[in-house]
């Protein structure tokens, strides 16, 4: 049986704000408009004192090197990183990324945009540190970084402040230092504003979870691309509220009528990490066999700060939405924004904690099964997967784990995905081919 | 037996003595799986620190929790847990540093028996403003999860007292680090090497008797070393002394090191409160904080932050290369060895930087990637290979 289906009409909102992001880093000298290098989860909204401004992620930037860049591009990248020294098993967003820097070749034409005026990094995962060190240096421009703080002791909310304290004294640190750097008066209410933004967009992409815990799914794994990068990227644009608000809209329209992303529905996946975007095609042939991909249901973990808190402290998709909690003013705004990047640094860090998130979303998507990525070079979103995996199966939904990398095509081997795809879906009843 | 007999026996039985340390004095044993941990403080709680150390043999049991994708020191140790070498270990705790070391601590705590854990928070930006006062409360916190774990309150004079031991160790270990600086030197780097880690092992007062012996040792009857290539070896945790013995078994001294296993480990000394602070004790005691102990506490959150740094922890500025730069000119290095675990990420952030200086200051440098065991044949080759060119270039 076919489910009635239609396009997404949000989704080309989605794809063509992404597309203008893209375009205005890499125009960026051409318009003056202040460009700021740094890594994707950085609480960039500190930026947005300072006025307009464009943010080139590393993370979307090094996927970009591979898909618009293409293959050519792609291998140039990471060969000269690895004749400059640097191991082919560091993190694979870092070396592509400092490829085209290293090349000064971007990938949609004309060199690598090098008119940013600092680069900042977060310091929750040491790499991210490290990469940008090595891009400030080679740019000659200031490297500012954010320390977090970790609760994996289980101290209580008095520890709990003084880590979220720490991140929102540096926040202010951080505004100071830009102001000296740009020459900018940094403007709080302009602060408050992108943050209260983010809040938002966070709700409404919790809001856009829950709607998808249907039969049929209005949702899949393709169409959540650009919603998910744009809630990363740009959560302080009012246009990013707007478009989550929009979608929630659509989806609840697809829910009331039924209609589903994929037709053919017929047994439901999640994919848990980073999509392999050189090689995208592996979910159309899942699709091909009738299987939904429901998306990355693990993603959540960007939006649980939004989320009232489970009795055990924890994150579950059945919580209400925070609608009321949007921050009003400076010390509000400062004090949520390192609020929520400690608990989400808490909530991804500990896999029992990730794992009871992760497995609230599956059963609330009504999962048969969800496929785990042991993404080689990244040890943030490799650690613990095999915990989390172990327990999300001991919760009764079946999971298979494939080993590659998300933008290193030299490091994934298709043959060998294929077969576990296949013995997967087998195991999952899944037997035919079209 | 020599010291360094005693040390080397230590080292090898490491496990053995734990125990019998704690058959001989009824107390804990916290391991800890990096140096950034201040371990001065569970010393002075009566616990004993053990560093968790990797087997370095073949294992297959670490890759069910830590792919293998994570460094080879942090599976081998994980593993180690795994296999109950351990079960004398009442307790671990790791300071935040490396994602890698951070997964074994994790799946320690979570698949190996312990009744207690604890992550120091150590900060990452060391040179931030803020980072005092937050290493300080750390300090404090850890201070105060070990009173609660052991069941005492730590005194002051016990925080005094076992900051001055850890003191006179790393002074000792100066002093033995100085006779290297003689051409030849007077002990070799393997043996350097067994001192440190011994120290990493074992009650530290007992330590301190022993290095101290060592030096009396040394002075009457110093080992004969031939000259040969000054060599430094720097990178990732290396506690293979069986390598160390290798490189100079081929014709080299090791005179200097920088890794977390050497001389990063005891370089620099905690600096005691002064007397003037004597004033704020007292305000302190009417109620105003906790008095001298905050001092003390203070000077040790002040000693992490200050020690030669990780390349995990030398984030923004780069104090890590001046300081090797000024070990390679105290101790007249003519070559280096760039040792990095496989998958080491911060390692592999800074050994291309480091090795490009290297070359710009005219020092001949080799790289060798590690792994839990080494083949020792072919190691045993480059090794030859790099000698050979380090001749020829020094003359």
């Amino acid at each position: 049986m076919n489910y009635p289906t239609e396009p997404l009409e949000t989704y080309r909102w989605g794809k063509e704000f992404r597309s203008r992001l893209f375009k205005e880093a890499s125009q960026s000298a051409e318009s003056d408009k202040l460009l700021v290098i740094g890594n994707m989860n950085f609480p960039k909204e500190i930026v947005t004192g300072l006025g307009d401004f464009s943010y080139l992620a590393g993370e979307s930037y090094a996927v970009s090197v591979i898909r618009e860049g293409g293959a050519e591009l792609a291998q140039a990248a990471a060969e000269e990183t690895e004749r400059r020294g640097f191991a082919r098993d560091l993190c694979a967003y870092v070396r592509y990324s400092w490829g085209s820097m290293f090349l000064d070749r971007n990938p949609w034409g004309g060199a690598f945009p090098s008119n940013a005026k600092f680069v900042m990094s977060f310091m929750n995962c040491e790499t991210r540190g490290k990469w940008f060190q090595v891009m400030a240096r080679h740019l000659g421009i200031p490297h500012l970084s954010l320390d977090c703080g970790f609760d994996e002791s289980g101290q209580g909310p008095e520890y709990q402040q003084h880590c979220v304290d720490y991140i929102s004294q540096q926040l202010e640190g951080l505004a100071e230092q830009m102001e000296k750097i740009t020459g900018t008066r940094y403007d709080w209410d302009a602060f408050v504003e992108g943050v209260a933004n983010r809040y938002l967009a966070r709700c409404y992409l919790v809001e856009a979870f829950k709607l998808n815990g249907v039969i049929p799914a209005p949702m899949e794994q393709k169409l959540w691309l650009p919603f998910l990068m744009i809630n990363e990227w740009v959560p302080y644009k009012a246009e990013t509220v707007a478009i989550m608000k929009a979608l929630c809209d659509e989806l609840k329209s697809r829910v009331a009528r039924g209609i589903a992303a994929d037709p053919q529905e017929r047994i439901r996946i999640t994919h848990e990490g980073m999509s392999p975007y050189h090689s995208l095609f592996m979910f159309t042939y899942l699709r091909q066999r009738g299987v939904a991909m429901l998306g990355w249901a693990g993603n959540i973990h960007h939006a649980i700060s939004s989320v009232e808190p489970d009795e055990n402290g924890g994150f579950s998709i059945e919580s209400p939405i925070l609608w009321d909690k949007v921050p009003r003013n400076k010390a509000e705004a400062l004090q949520h924004l390192a609020y929520h990047e400690f608990i989400e640094d808490k909530e991804h860090i500990n896999p029992k904690q990730r794992a009871h998130s992760l497995t609230s979303v599956l059963r609330h998507w009504k999962a048969d099964g969800a496929i785990f990525v042991m993404d080689r070079g990244c040890a943030y979103y490799s650690t613990g997967v095999l915990d989390v995996k172990r327990t999300v199966q001991a919760a009764g939904i079946p999971t298979m784990i494939y080993e590659g990398n998300r933008v290193d095509a030299r490091e994934w081997s298709w043959p060998h995905v294929q077969d576990a795809l296949d013995t997967f879906l087998e195991a999952l009843g899944v037997t035919s081919r079209s | 037996m020599t010291a360094l007999e005693q040390m080397s026996q230590i080292v090898e039985n490491r496990h053995d003595y734990a125990r019998q340390w704690k058959s001989r004095n009824g107390g804990k044993v916290l391991g800890y799986f990096c140096t950034y941990v201040p371990e001065e403080l569970a010393y002075a709680a009566g616990i004993l620190p053990v560093r968790i150390l990797g087997g370095l043999e073949p294992q297959d049991v670490s890759e069910a929790y830590i792919p293998g994708m994570y460094c080879p020191f942090c599976r081998d140790c994980l593993a180690q847990g795994l296999l109950g070498k351990y079960e004398y270990v009442d307790g671990v705790a790791t300071a935040r540093s490396c994602l890698h070391i951070g997964h074994a601590y994790r799946a320690w705590v979570d698949h190996v028996p312990n009744t207690y854990h604890y992550f120091f928070n150590m900060p990452s930006l060391l040179s931030n403003p803020l980072a005092h006062s937050f290493m300080l409360r750390e300090v404090v916190a850890f201070k105060k999860s070990l009173e609660s774990w052991s069941g005492l309150p730590v005194s002051e004079d016990a925080i005094r007292h076992s900051i001055e031991v850890y003191n006179t160790d790393r002074r000792l270990l100066h002093q033995l680090y100085e006779l290297r600086k003689s051409n030849p030197p007077l002990i070799s780097g393997a043996d350097a090497a067994t001192a440190v880690l011994s120290s990493m092992l074992m009650d530290k007062e007992e330590h301190v008797s022993l290095v101290a012996q060592c030096l009396t040792e040394l002075s009457q009857q110093p080992e004969r070393r031939l000259s040969g290539p000054r060599l430094m070896v720097l990178g990732s945790e290396i506690h293979d002394l069986e390598l160390l013995r290798l490189i100079e078994g081929a014709g080299a001294n090791i005179v200097i090191d920088d890794y977390c296993m050497g001389s990063r480990y005891f370089w620099s000394e905690t600096s005691l409160p002064s007397p003037s602070s004597e004033m704020d004790s007292r305000k302190a005691e009417m109620g105003e904080g906790e008095g001298k102990s905050a001092d003390y506490l203070g000077a040790i959150a002040q000693h992490y932050l200050e020690r030669p740094r990780c390349p995990i922890k030398d984030i923004l500025e780069r104090k890590r290369f001046d300081h090797i730069l000024n070990l390679i000119r105290d101790y007249n290095v003519q070559g280096v060895l760039l040792t990095q675990q496989k998958f080491c990420d911060p390692h592999e952030f800074d050994i291309p930087a480091i090795g490009a200086l290297l070359q710009e200051k005219g020092i001949p440098s080799y790289f060798m990637e590690m792994d839990i065991i080494q083949s020792k044949g072919a190691m045993g080759t480059r090794i030859s290979a790099f000698l050979e060119t380090l001749a020829l270039e020094i003359g």
